[in-house]
């Protein structure tokens, strides 16, 4: 490769220089340094001052910001040529990702011979516009993926609307509300309200799966369909009651109207399932679960590792429902105590989720569990106004900065007397 | 409003080698990824027993947990080494209370004791 004439071919496959005339490639080849890297050495970094323009004989080169990697370049290409003709700084670093020989041609030999050969100038700005319609067509396919990825996370925002309840019971003397504002990514909260005709309650749930994004938005689905199923076990075996009649069911039946049981029952196996088949992805989900009777206000409930859900009274927070367990889903053998409270005319059940309390503003400042509190220790009124009124209290604080993480509010309210 | 992680890792010995990392910052959606490339980078290096100092964090989500919980996992595929968790910031202490995590890690308390307890 020493030879004058093998240089001048290597310069004349370089994309740059295929239309320059013998004559410069001639001269080019003359007062072109050859550089011998090993796989791993540094060309230059980004911000480095450029002063040369580089030319891959062999092996292959990436061009790479820290540790992303924006391109490899092979025998042939250029790199460099932003620094040689104007006077920028490297706006990305080289580094040999195999042994790899390069031509160097520094800015002096380069001006040089454009001035005195337009011919090579002509080559230059040609190949140099190439480059360009490149970057743009780059640009555009970048641009169109964005949409195609925003348009899939906007069906996964819908599909994860799917997965909560339509419609929420309308019970005589109660009101219940529920509210998701997801974070402009997906992420894994829920909530559900669902009738249990056989127990005559209603199953309220609030949960959160650890950590954010589609991953979140999925496992969410996953433990929001395993604990209603898991809960609604009685209601089918009394549905297969009615038409079977055999004792052998209805004692199954008698069994699963126990609320505490139930709830054991769909948390365990809940819990099980996904620590077990899914134990890989390390996911975990903090999870309220309780079942009301609205006819006494009687709320069985176990906290999974949930933010305590608060019940207000005239006085204002009355209870937290501290955790009686952990987190489900993560540990095979965690246990959960089963409480009891009830829910007397005029109380409130106020149920949320981390993405209130942690809800930051501009300054980086937390929303916190003292500003929901003060809100709620105010006159509270109809559940519909409380809820209203937390979700714009944290719309005023956050301000302009981007939604973090999905915000979920639950309420669930006794009519007074 | 990018949150960040600061890890220092330094080597103490005990009964057994045992690596620190001190964090500090937020350990949360966004940073829990590298606390993973940095445990993993050290239990290739053949080190397997981690101690995570976590009395500089003014932020941990439920994603940090998660990082325990994997490390915990890569730990127990490898067969050897253990996660043990030290000094907890407050904000970071209550966070391990409420997701009910204080009975399944092994939380200590003072760096000379957590690293003679490997």
């Amino acid at each position: 490769m020493q030879n004058i004439n093998e240089k001048i071919e290597y310069l004349r496959n370089s994309t740059f220089l295929r239309a320059a005339p013998t004559a410069t490639l001639n001269r080019l080849a003359l007062s072109a340094d050859i550089l011998q890297l090993h796989a791993g050495d540094k060309v230059f970094t980004k911000g480095d001052e450029g002063k040369s323009m580089y030319i891959v004989v062999d092996g292959c080169v990436m061009v790479h910001d820290n540790d992303v990697v924006l391109k490899h370049l092979y025998k042939g290409e250029v790199f460099g040529e932003i620094g040689a003709f104007a006077p920028e700084l490297r706006t990305a670093s080289i580094t040999a990702e195999t042994d790899s020989v390069l031509f160097q041609l520094d800015q002096e030999t380069l001006y040089d011979t454009l001035s005195q050969q337009p011919e090579a100038a002509r080559s230059i700005i040609q190949a140099l516009c190439e480059k360009e319609r490149d970057i743009v067509h780059d640009v555009t396919e970048s641009a169109v993926k964005v949409r195609v990825l925003e348009r899939d996370m906007e069906i996964a925002r819908q599909i994860q609307q799917s997965f909560l309840p339509d419609t929420l019971p309308e019970i005589d003397g109660w009101k219940m509300i529920g509210h998701l504002q997801p974070a402009r990514e997906v992420a894994g909260d829920f909530y559900d309200f669902f009738p249990m005709q056989a127990q005559h309650r209603i199953g309220i749930v609030i949960g959160d799966v650890c950590d954010k994004g589609i991953g979140a938005a999925l496992f969410m689905t996953l433990f929001r369909s395993l604990i209603r199923a898991s809960s609604l076990t009685g209601e089918f075996q009394d549905w297969q009651g009615q038409i079977n009649a055999t004792n052998t069911i209805q004692d199954q039946t008698a069994i699963q109207t126990d609320p505490a049981t139930i709830l054991q029952h769909s948390l365990t196996l809940t819990n099980r399932y996904i620590a077990t088949t899914h134990a890989r992805s390390n996911m975990f989900a903090s999870v309220f679960f309780a079942l009301l009777d609205p006819a006494t206000g009687e709320l069985v409930y176990i906290n999974a590792g949930h933010e305590p859900p608060v019940i207000l009274n005239s006085k204002g927070v009355h209870q937290q429902l501290e955790p009686t367990g952990p987190v489900i889903g993560m540990f095979n053998e965690a246990k959960h105590r089963v409480e009891s409270v009830r829910l007397m005319p005029g109380d409130l059940l106020l149920g949320y989720t981390d993405g209130v309390t942690e809800a930051k503003n501009l300054s980086n400042e937390l929303f916190s569990e003292e500003r929901l509190y003060t809100l709620m220790g105010n006159e509270y009124g109809p559940a519909d106004a409380l809820v209203d009124k937390i979700l714009a209290a944290v719309d005023d604080f956050t301000g302009k900065a981007s939604q973090f993480d999905d915000i979920t509010v639950i309420a669930v309210q006794r009519q007074p007397d | 409003m990018s949150s960040t992680l600061h890890i220092a890792v330094a080597q103490e010995t005990g009964n057994v080698p045992v690596t620190v990392l001190y964090l500090k910052g937020s350990l949360d959606a966004n940073t829990s990824g590298e606390l993973e490339s940095k445990a993993d980078e050290i239990i290739g290096g053949g080190n397997t027993n981690l101690l995570l100092d976590l009395n500089g964090l003014d932020y941990m989500g439920s994603a940090g947990l998660r990082a325990f919980n994997a490390i915990s996992h890569k730990l127990k595929d490898n067969g050897s080494g253990e996660i043990k968790l030290l000094n907890p910031s407050e904000p970071v202490s209550k966070v391990i209370k409420t997701l009910g995590f204080t009975d399944f890690f092994d939380i200590q308390s003072d760096l000379d004791s957590a690293v003679k307890s490997f």
